[in-house]
């Protein structure tokens, strides 16, 4: 006989399920269950990623949820049909609305309210002290569809428990069944589900006595043992039931929302006009035949896939941002459509692209078209308001985004679950770096100082390897919406987010997905509030007036510049992996910088691509196809596959992957680090390629190259995108470059680069900088005529540290009013307050005013707040002996209080002191060749350790003649991770590497010199 | 005068009194910096150089040793005794002289050397860095940001303007520092723990001599604990020999107490069980856990008897285990956890008070045998045979207890109660792992 689970909790019973619902799916197709039921206590979050598993194996998966009500009862609740499913979606919601985040509240009366009209099964889980009573009401309720379900979990009293259970079922009038309260796929989880309920308790494991579990009885059981434990006819009816359950996520359908549809026309219509509309303003002299050639087939296409609500919705979003001045831009499969460019959704132009709107938008693959929008980082709330008061929260939500345990926080989380002493858990958790990735080593444990022999400890590490990637909460989408015809709550479950009136649903992007709902992407992105403030500031400056489509084309001497990587501040192509690429591969046109934003990632470099690419453009290898399907997938990119969608394709025509495949091979793609379930799809890629007469070497480098595109492949229609804002970006730079810091300071924080780095590029590029003047300055830095009437860049008073936007506006108000006469005048004209004040001085903002830095901060900690009576009296005083501020001290307080200086950079003052140790200029080693050995130093700007560089770390170190990049390998930061971690002022003994220009010193060691900058505060941006 | 910390006002911490002042050009102070969470102890040992000592928390201690520099044969000699005690405690330290309170604390934690005249004390103090005076990070930012770096630039600076900026606290801890305004500073008094210590004109091994002295200490104990108005629960006694280490024993009331015959009554038992493996040359004894005492209200009408009865439990019990040791006399209690073996356990502290604090336990602990073997006995053929005359017979179902992996002692366990051919009831269980069959409790 076999045997379907019917209450079983996953991870995603946060602190309590101790398995994945991967993982319980796994263990139950092993066991040769007929079904399972993933029943998370008033949760579906994890139901989809079941469902996708339990596909793998067609096993049953009974979609359910498990309750204890305020009243006492618990209960198992499982949807059998598609209307009920929407009723138990409803109950989770009313049930999560009720309560704070992370919480529930459900009464007797909501499983009335709720469940009383549908089909709902459920299953009475009595804990042996209820009365008839409970189970007389929900029998009165819910007849016919009721039973006792009987847990047997070896207490020694299995008898005793089914005695009793069989004579209230008997008396009721309800039928018996089996379940097994399961909280862990196997028996081994047992240490870990104990662990979690020493967190949910917050008490160490050892003092939490009973409210332990007394066995490791709630895993799923063979059926071999469950048959010696339960009386035959008990594991019957889970069959019975199972058989009830008809329900299938994959049944869910979803309606695009309508009213954007005015009355008398069609989605199709509607589309069609604003599509005609666009092109005409696009075009204003006819559009070109070619181009109305694709539009008339892309409409076509969309109206064969019913897709207008989509491509209406997104377009109403981007026509709300574009009437309040939000500068936007649509990315992603469909968005690079002449459709969308005629919407305004992308200033792509199709005429520029050899665009084929299949590629995006497959008819045989039927999955939603994806659009992400793009808006100012700083004004996307604006968007998301609109978002929710055009559709009601009803129908309106954002995707979760499912936090998960981190290294870090398991350490701390699992060491207080041991009783480990907090400081040592502290101390492992602060070793831990950004790039240490999932499993916390042994050597972690020494270099913490923590003796790695302990039992207790090696525990630790065990536990926090297997919690690691557990779900800890759900939290909302950085901008993933859920818009919907009707009620959400009838599909997904949703909840309250942290953020007062928000609201998430259960589900994360993976699984919308993975079930096909629409989703509308809105993003932030801060580049475009740099372009919006770029192009306000040109307005201001030159009364002239741009938009995206006004910057000029195809400029040559802007892409002279991209060439020699001249490149900071320019988005996507800044950072230093970008910068050393650039000069090998020199963009001269649009579709280079699309390449050139694609080719730079994990996915194509892990492929090994980069290389084989830059040969073939070179001229250096031919470029060569081994059949004309697979040239024309590649051709664009020389033969080499480099976008995400050119490997879909080529598993369909050289492979015979249907598009649906194609699919499935993408997502196992994006999750096989993760579950490293690619190798399904290996035998079917060789095996389809030898068939259709490829050789085996081609096929296992196409695998080869899928496999290492991993998740970080990157399409070519988000590529797309970039490219154009790549090209904005730069164009800005390259003919204004006084705009484009300024603006770029204005932004902040966003980019690779601190404002440091900023300035020393726009003083490079012949830019004034002045600096923060109380008598000139605005909030933002700003635009000055310099003397040779071109713009200079005034800092603004935000980049003085500690002053409050507030105090500085009022600042600028009354300095609006008429110019100040001293220091006191300012403080009281201002109303500033002591820290206020001080930052200005500290930032050496006062100096039109005071002599020197010290003496403002003097003049300004002695001013008093003032009082009504002595209004205007100053108290006199004597000249304080102060010492007047030398070079170092001024660039020491530049770095503290503004995070730069404008005066000599620091290490100019210690050239003397490096030369004398033998240390070389960023200048000098330019001029030296491959191979030669150097001594350098820097301060440290940037470290990064991208996972794609089998764990190099790369360094960019500065000096007053220019930057350093330093490639440390794996071995030496390990043996030196304290200097290359801590140290602000690193030294380096290497040799130089030099490439097509492009030149990195190998480092053989590092030093901390550290202590040569004294007082002088840097910090460095770490990246992955 | 203002008294220059809030601390001064703190119970256990009084005023210096102005008798006890020398005049100030007279004054030495040595300031000692040391790491140590038993500042208060050290404190309390300091007081055997002189009265006047000060803590200066978490890591600072002064002492005004003027006085005791003739006593003790000059400084040298006194930072001698200081550096043989603080070594014994292995604690690294360092310890330098001023003439004025706070300047010895500066100077010590900049690692200075002793000043003996307010000239050169001055010039010494200016150069130190601003960091000496450990003044809010907000302060010293700001005298940095004036371009400030030692002590000396803050006197370059107007007096008035100084204090303005800064605050008259910090130009006050100059004018201390500098000696130009008296340091009135709380003098440190004992009070977490009572030492005594009597030596011996000779050494002695006799009994009656011991307890006359144990005697005379509890006495002095039972008198000071009275003037702090507290009580003690603990109390450590060391019989010091010639040669060899220190013999220790502890006595640990049931109630702390502050009377003398609660005190000696049991100790006098326990010394004449204790074990001494040379004759004493001295006897010392700490009060531990001092704390406040508990005034017992005399109850005018009820409960006398319950009183009286109780109080002479205590004191049998007390009796009892001064005969006995304190593990020689405990309770029981029943503890919430799933391992049968650790369900007991053993109550050798506050063992009459816990009658009233029950706690959750097993819901089937009343179905487990009363008496649990101490440790499980495995159960083979043979002894099934020879003891219980054949094998067992199951009376219920297996009980699972997988529990324990936290402290090395996890159990895989199926429980059974059984009955022996002669119709005993045992409690019985299979492991689950080695599959080996063991006794672990015979039900009465």
């Amino acid at each position: 006989m076999s045997y379907a689970e019917l209450h079983c909790i996953s991870n995603f019973t946060f602190l309590r399920g101790a398995s994945h619902p991967e993982e319980l799916i796994d263990r139950a197709a092993e066991l040769n269950y007929a079904g399972l039921a993933l029943t998370d206590e008033c949760s579906l979050a994890g139901i989809v990623r079941a469902h996708v598993r339990a596909k793998r194996y067609q096993l049953k998966l009974l979609v359910g949820s498990e309750f204890r009500c305020l009243d006492g009862e618990r209960l198992v609740v499982l949807a059998p049909c598609a209307a009920s499913y929407a009723a138990l979606c409803q109950l989770i919601s009313a049930a999560r609305r009720a309560a704070a985040k992370g919480d529930y509240r459900a009464h007797r009366q909501d499983l009335e309210r709720h469940l009383g009209g549908s089909q709902c099964l459920l299953l009475w889980l009595p804990d042996g002290t209820e009365d008839l009573q409970t189970g007389a009401w929900l029998k009165e309720r819910f007849a016919g569809r009721l039973w006792l379900a009987v847990e047997l979990l070896a207490d020694g009293r299995q008898r005793e428990t089914y005695a009793h259970y069989r004579d209230m079922a008997k008396s009721l009038g309800i039928s018996l069944v089996a379940s097994g309260n399961v909280h862990m796929h196997c028996r081994e989880r047992r240490m870990l589900q104990d662990t979690l309920t020493a967190i949910r308790h917050k008490t160490p494991v050892k003092e939490l006595g009973l409210k332990l579990y007394p066995n490791a009885e709630r895993a799923l059981r063979p059926i071999s043992e469950l048959r010696r434990i339960y009386p035959p006819q008990l594991l019957q009816e889970t069959l019975t039931i199972l058989e009830r359950c008809e329900f299938s996520l994959s049944e869910l359908r979803y309606d695009y929302p309508s009213e954007l549809v005015p009355s008398g026309e069609t989605a199709t219509s509607h589309l069609r006009l604003l599509t005609e509309q666009g092109a005409a303003w696009r075009w204003p002299r006819g559009v070109p035949d070619k181009v109305a050639r694709l539009l008339e087939h892309e409409l076509k296409l969309i109206e064969d896939l019913q897709y207008e609500p989509y491509f209406l919705t997104v377009y109403d979003i981007i026509k709300f941002a574009r009437s309040k001045g939000i500068l936007c831009q649509g990315r992603g499969s469909a968005a690079n459509s002449a459709v969308c460019y005629c919407l305004g959704i992308t200033e792509v132009d199709p005429a520029r692209m050899n665009v084929l709107m299949e590629r995006f938008i497959s008819k045989e693959r039927n999955e939603p078209p994806d659009i992400d929008v793009d808006f100012e980082h700083e004004r996307r709330e604006e968007v998301i308001q609109y978002i929710y008061e055009k559709y009601s929260r009803e129908r309106a939500a954002l995707a979760a985004t499912v936090i998960t345990y981190r290294p870090k926080s398991a350490v701390r989380d699992i060491g207080k679950a041991l009783g480990i002493a907090p400081e040592h858990t502290d101390r492992l958790a602060k070793s831990l770096q950004w790039w240490d990735g999932g499993a916390v080593r042994i050597e972690r444990l020494e270099e913490a100082g923590l003796d790695s022999a302990s039992s207790e400890l090696r525990r630790l590490l065990e536990l926090v390897e297997c919690l690691v990637g557990f779900p800890r909460h759900l939290s909302q989408h950085v901008g993933g919406f859920v818009i919907s015809e009707h009620p959400l709550s009838r599909l997904v479950p949703i909840e309250n987010a942290a953020m007062p009136e928000r609201t998430v649903i259960q589900w994360d992007k993976n699984d919308l997905e993975e079930l096909g709902l629409l989703k509308v992407d809105v993003l932030g992105l801060g580049m475009l509030s740099a372009i919006r403030r770029s192009f306000e500031l040109i307005d201001g400056f030159y009364a002239r007036k741009l938009s995206l489509a006004d910057i000029p084309a195809e400029d040559p001497v802007v892409y002279d510049m991209i060439s020699k990587a001249d490149t900071i501040g320019v988005f996507q192509i800044e950072s230093r992996a970008q910068m050393a690429m650039l000069p090998r591969l020199k963009p001269r046109n649009y579709y280079d910088l699309v390449i050139e934003v694609a080719i730079i990632r994990p996915g194509p470099i892990q492929g090994d691509m980069v290389h084989p690419y830059l040969r073939r453009r070179n001229g250096e290898e031919a470029v060569t196809y081994p059949s004309e399907e697979v040239q024309k997938v590649l051709e664009r990119t020389l033969g080499v596959p480099i976008f995400q969608e050119q490997v879909m394709q080529l598993a369909i025509v050289a492979a015979g992957f249907t598009a649906g495949e194609a699919d499935q091979l993408r997502r196992a793609m994006a999750a096989w680090r993760r579950r490293g379930d690619l190798q399904f799809f290996e035998q079917r890629l060789v095996q389809g390629m030898l068939k259709r007469g490829y050789t085996h070497e081609f096929a296992q480098r196409i695998f080869k190259q899928i496999q290492g595109f991993g998740e970080y492949g990157f399409p070519e229609s988000h590529a797309a995108s970039f490219a154009l804002l790549v090209y904005v970006s730069a164009w800005i730079k390259c003919h204004e470059p006084a705009v484009f810091f300024c603006a770029l300071l204005n932004s902040q924080p966003m980019g690779f680069y601190a404002p440091a780095q900023l300035v020393r590029a726009a003083r490079e590029h012949a830019v004034e900088v002045k600096p923060i003047d109380v008598s000139r300055s605005e909030w933002d830095s700003s635009l000055e005529v310099a003397a040779n009437s071109s713009p200079a860049i005034r800092l603004g008073l935000r980049l003085a540290k500690g002053l409050s936007k507030a105090g500085a506006l009022r600042v600028l108000a009354a300095r609006r009013v008429r110019i100040f006469d001293d220091v006191e005048d300012i403080a009281q004209r201002a109303a500033l307050d002591a820290k206020d004040l001080g930052a200005l001085a500290a930032a050496g903002a006062l100096k039109a005013y005071a002599k020197n830095r010290f003496r403002a901060r003097w003049e300004v900690a002695g001013i008093e707040k003032p009082r009504p009576l002595l209004r205007g009296t100053r108290i006199p005083e004597a000249v304080p002996m102060l010492k007047v501020p030398s070079e170092g001290q001024n660039i020491v307080a530049d770095y503290r209080h503004v995070g730069f200086s404008l005066g000599r950079h620091p290490l100019a003052l210690l050239r003397e002191h490096l030369k004398a140790a033998g240390i070389r200029a960023a200048e000098d080693i330019k001029a030296m060749r491959n191979g030669v050995h150097v001594h350098a130093a820097g301060l440290v700007i940037t470290r990064q350790r991208p996972s794609s560089a089998s764990g190099v770390t790369f360094v960019t170190l500065e000096d007053e003649t220019g930057y350093l990049n330093l490639v440390v390998w794996e071995q030496l930061a390990v043996n030196q991770r304290r200097e290359l971690l801590g140290a602000r002022l690193l030294g380096v003994k290497g040799h130089v590497q030099q490439e097509s220009g492009v030149l990195h010193i190998i480092a053989e060691r590092l030093f901390d010199h550290s202590d040569w900058l004294g007082e002088l505060v840097t910090q460095s941006r770490d990246f992955r | 005068m203002q008294m220059p910390q809030a601390a001064a006002h703190s119970p256990g911490l009084a005023p210096i009194p102005e008798a006890h002042e020398a005049p100030r050009d007279k004054q030495l102070w040595l300031a000692i910096q040391c790491s140590t969470p038993d500042l208060d102890s050290l404190a309390a040992w300091a007081k055997t150089i002189t009265p006047l000592v000060s803590l200066d928390a978490p890591d600072g201690l002064l002492l005004e040793v003027r006085g005791s520099l003739k006593l003790f044969g000059g400084l040298t000699a006194i930072k001698q005794k200081l550096s043989t005690e603080i070594q014994a405690r292995r604690l690294p330290f360092h310890a330098c002289a001023a003439p004025t309170a706070l300047g010895a604390l500066w100077l010590s934690r900049h690692h200075g050397d002793d000043v003996f005249s307010a000239e050169k004390l001055a010039s010494r103090l200016g150069d130190l860095p601003i960091q000496v005076t450990r003044w809010p990070e907000s302060q010293l930012q700001l005298l940095s940001d004036m371009g400030i770096r030692n002590v000396r630039d803050c006197l370059r600076l107007p007096r008035d303007g100084f204090g303005r900026r800064l605050g008259q606290r910090y130009l006050r801890d100059l004018d201390y520092a500098f000696g130009k305004r008296i340091d009135l500073r709380p003098c440190f008094e004992t009070p977490h723990q009572l030492i005594r210590k009597i030596e011996f004109a000779e050494e002695t091994a006799n009994l009656e001599v011991l307890r006359n002295v144990a005697g005379d200490i509890v006495e002095h104990f039972a008198t000071q604990l009275r003037s702090y108005q507290q009580q003690a629960q603990s109390f450590g006694v060391f019989f010091h020999h010639h040669k060899c280490a220190p013999t220790y024993t502890e006595l640990l009331l049931i109630s702390p107490a502050h009377e003398k015959h609660r005190i000696l009554e049991p100790l006098a038992a326990r010394l004449e069980r204790v074990d001494l493996p040379a004759p004493v040359t001295a006897l010392e004894m700490r009060a531990e856990q001092l704390q406040a005492m508990e005034i017992q209200m005399n109850q005018l009408f009820q409960g006398v008897d319950a009183e009286t009865d109780s109080f002479e439990l205590q004191m049998l019990v007390e009796r009892l285990r001064g005969r006995f040791g304190e593990s020689g006399v405990y309770g029981l209690k029943l503890m919430p956890e799933h391992r049968p073996e650790l369900v007991w356990v053993k109550l050798t502290d506050r063992l009459l008070h816990d009658s009233s604090e029950t706690s959750p336990v097993s819901p089937w602990a009343d179905e487990r045998p009363l008496w649990m073997l101490p440790a499980p006995v495995p159960l083979d053929d043979g002894v099934m045979r020879f003891q219980y005359g054949g094998p067992l017979r199951f009376e219920s179902e297996p009980e699972r207890i997988e529990s324990g992996w936290w402290d090395n002692r996890d159990i895989r366990r199926d429980y059974y109660s059984a009955l022996t051919a002669c119709g005993e009831k045992l409690w019985v269980y299979r492991d689950c792992l080695t599959r080996q069959w063991y006794l672990h409790g015979i039900f009465g």
